[in-house]
């Protein structure tokens, strides 16, 4: 893994594009490619679903490289298919799920890796840190005994004596005033922001490669939002773990994000350095994105909404899927659909417009 | 957990006064009269006085109540009138009868039930599950004297392998063994609705325990199945308990049918057989007795829901 970007990344769906040819689509990882192996890749990463005679396409060729100690955004509406690309990742979906492409973890396949041995990456070499701590805790349980359960589980400790020293050491590890009485506190015992610093404290505590994080702080508090991110970051610094960050939260993207990725209708739209593409969005639907974001003390007049509705995933219309909805759009728009172009140094866009900059 | 339990036991109190009242009451208020039953037909008039007055049944109801309630309270719960014993002693044994009858019927029944709910809840969508919603439907469905006179006819008057009724051999050795023996086909039949009524809890409760957030959370630690299996169950295991302390207080009230048709020498023949009687004071002690029961599985049950879910101890 050299220089050369694998075949299957450059391009993400079959497109007759012709600006798409654009060699390395996978430039968007801020450095030259192939100059540090990433932890993760992501390629062409299909994910339909399919139950009662229904199929359901929710992730639709996502290519993503994360790499340790960075974080990578995943920033969408709901449905936009970026929480499942991260589930998708750690295969959590049951057997009316279909994968295609790959994820490779340190060149490990995880899509073709036999069931006991995901078991074993799972927790261990990726964790997750999901949306709602209360819900994530089993309530019957209390929290040191949620956190020596993984301890065990991956044999990261010789035995209990030591799962339950390990325990408290990351309780107070992850900003914990008083490790012993939370490490015999049941769930319900402790406040939002607590059951949260517990439930990465869990995440944590195999040091694994791969950290997930589906909308950490989403069911917080803004000020304990704050606080968490705050850990988060320092975390990732001393793990050195590569971090998907899954938010529909551009602050908190804005914020803690090394590079984004906007995500739309099952695909990466918009790729880039965070601050760049927040700042200066080049695909329609992140300027629309960002327009749809009250600022506080800014009088702008209206928000301005996105018109129509996402499309329905089971229901992508023919050519871009956020033609319809575009002011931009034109006949192009309706009939190809865009794929992933360089737009300027570590910049990637899916627009047709685009395409024509570049080429002109 | 303590104040908990005693704020239970101070409840208890309130409502077994309220039992006694209306059974009482109720009693009373039916038509019936002891003093004819007792008599019969050919007893006079004069006789008929005397007895009333004997019995104290010439006083108004609530005076009569409270008299009762005294003695209850002094552990003298009366007389009974058919048989002229005390009744207290005659309704304890024939409680302790369908004690052995219910912890039997509720031992097949909660094992039972979580076999079944949890093989229904684990393997939908396959003939296991199937397997396990129709006997759990069945189970539900057929009527207990039904299903005991068909125990009998197959495996007892037919083959002689079980007894066709009562609790003990009356010749010969009346171990453990021959008790055993006696029990399986009342135990079977009085089981069968439980089971299924806990089944279909355990299925429920798990199903929805499987679906909690927290158990993607445990996949995603790369915790096993089946021990993610067993947090759901410990899960769904409060929810399935209440059900089951309220079956097996059903149980220990006397399961008058299945008790009929075995014979079988417990509180619901008792019961049965004192009202076909007019016997006042053994109905009462009767009832009494297996409100009371209904009353301690209820707190045990409290008991056990606290030890099992934190988030209820207060």
């Amino acid at each position: 893994m050299e220089t050369a970007t694998p075949a299957t990344s450059s391009v993400v769906a079959a497109s007759s594009s012709p600006a798409a040819a654009s060699p390395d689509g996978r430039d968007g990882t801020g450095q030259p490619t192939g100059a540090v192996q990433p932890t993760l890749r992501i390629s062409d990463l299909h994910t339909v679903f399919r139950s009662r005679g229904l199929t359901v396409a929710a992730v639709r060729g996502v290519d993503l490289d994360l790499h340790p100690g960075e974080i990578t955004v995943l920033l969408g509406e709901s449905g936009s298919g970026k929480s499942v690309t991260a589930k998708s990742v750690m295969r959590l979906y049951g057997a009316n799920a279909s994968f295609s492409g790959a994820v490779e973890l340190e060149g490990r396949d995880l899509l073709s890796l036999p069931p006991k041995e995901m078991l074993a990456v799972r927790g261990a070499e990726i964790a997750m840190v999901p949306q709602d701590p209360t819900a994530a805790l089993d309530p019957l349980r209390r929290i040191g005994a949620q956190l020596v359960e993984v301890l065990r589980q991956h044999k990261v400790v010789p035995n209990k004596a030591a799962a339950q020293a390990r325990a408290l050491e990351l309780l107070d590890q992850v900003g914990i005033p008083d490790p012993k009485r939370v490490y015999r506190s049941f769930p319900h015992e402790l406040s939002g922001g607590m059951r949260q610093r517990a439930v990465i404290a869990i995440a944590v505590s195999c040091d694994p490669k791969v950290l997930i994080a589906d909308e950490p702080t989403t069911a917080l508090d803004v000020t304990v939002q704050a606080q968490i991110l705050d850990l988060f970051q320092r975390l990732i610094a001393e793990l050195h773990s590569a971090v998907l960050l899954v938010t529909h939260d551009v602050g908190v993207a804005e914020e803690v994000g090394d590079r984004v990725g906007v995500m739309y209708a099952g695909r990466i739209v918009e790729f880039g350095p965070a601050a760049e593409v927040l700042n200066t969005p080049r695909h329609p639907y992140t300027r629309a994105l960002l327009d749809s974001i009250p600022t506080p003390g800014v009088e702008r007049g209206r928000l301005r909404s996105i018109v129509g509705q996402p499309p329905v995933s089971g229901e992508i219309p023919a050519g871009c899927a956020f033609g319809l909805r575009c002011p931009h759009a034109f006949a192009r728009c309706r009939s190809v659909d865009a794929t992933l172009i360089s737009v300027g140094e570590r910049r990637q866009a899916a627009c047709h417009l685009l395409e024509e900059e570049v080429s002109a | 957990m303590i104040r908990f339990l005693l704020r239970r036991i101070g409840l208890a109190v309130p409502t077994l006064l309220g039992v006694s009242i209306v059974i009482f009451v109720t009693i009373r208020i039916v038509p019936g009269d002891p003093v004819a039953s007792l008599l019969g037909p050919t007893g006079s008039a004069e006789a008929r006085e005397r007895l009333t007055k004997d019995l104290g049944l010439d006083a108004p109801i609530p005076v009569q109540y409270v008299k009762w309630l005294g003695n209850v309270v002094q552990g003298d719960l009366g007389r009974s009138i058919a048989k002229q014993t005390d009744a207290l002693p005659y309704v304890w044994e024939a409680f302790r009868n369908t004690l052995t009858l219910s912890i039997f019927a509720a031992l097949v029944a909660i094992l039972g039930g979580i076999a079944l709910g949890v093989l229904a809840a684990t393997r939908r969508g396959r003939v296991a599950s199937g397997f396990s919603t129709a006997v759990s439907l069945f189970s539900i469905s057929a009527p207990q004297y039904s299903v005991g006179l068909i125990l009998i006819v197959y495996l007892s008057a037919g083959r002689g392998w079980f007894p066709s009724g009562g609790m003990r051999n009356p010749t010969g050795d009346s171990g453990f063994g021959d008790l055993l023996n006696h029990l399986w086909l009342p135990g079977i039949s009085a089981a069968l609705v439980p089971l299924g009524i806990i089944a279909r809890m355990v299925r429920s409760s798990m199903l929805d325990a499987l679906s909690a957030d927290f158990v993607e959370s445990l996949r995603a630690r790369g915790i096993p199945e089946w021990k993610v299996r067993w947090h759901a169950f410990h899960n769904a295991l409060p929810s399935v308990l209440t059900i089951a302390g309220l079956q097996v207080g059903y149980l220990l009230g006397g399961v008058i049918f299945v008790e009929i048709v075995f014979s079988w020498p417990g509180l619901g023949l008792v019961v049965f057989q004192s009202i076909s009687q007019r016997d006042l004071p053994v109905i009462q002690a009767g009832v009494l007795v297996s409100a009371l029961a209904f009353v301690v599985i209820n707190l045990i049950v409290d008991a056990l829901h606290g030890l099992m879910d934190p988030r209820i101890r207060r």
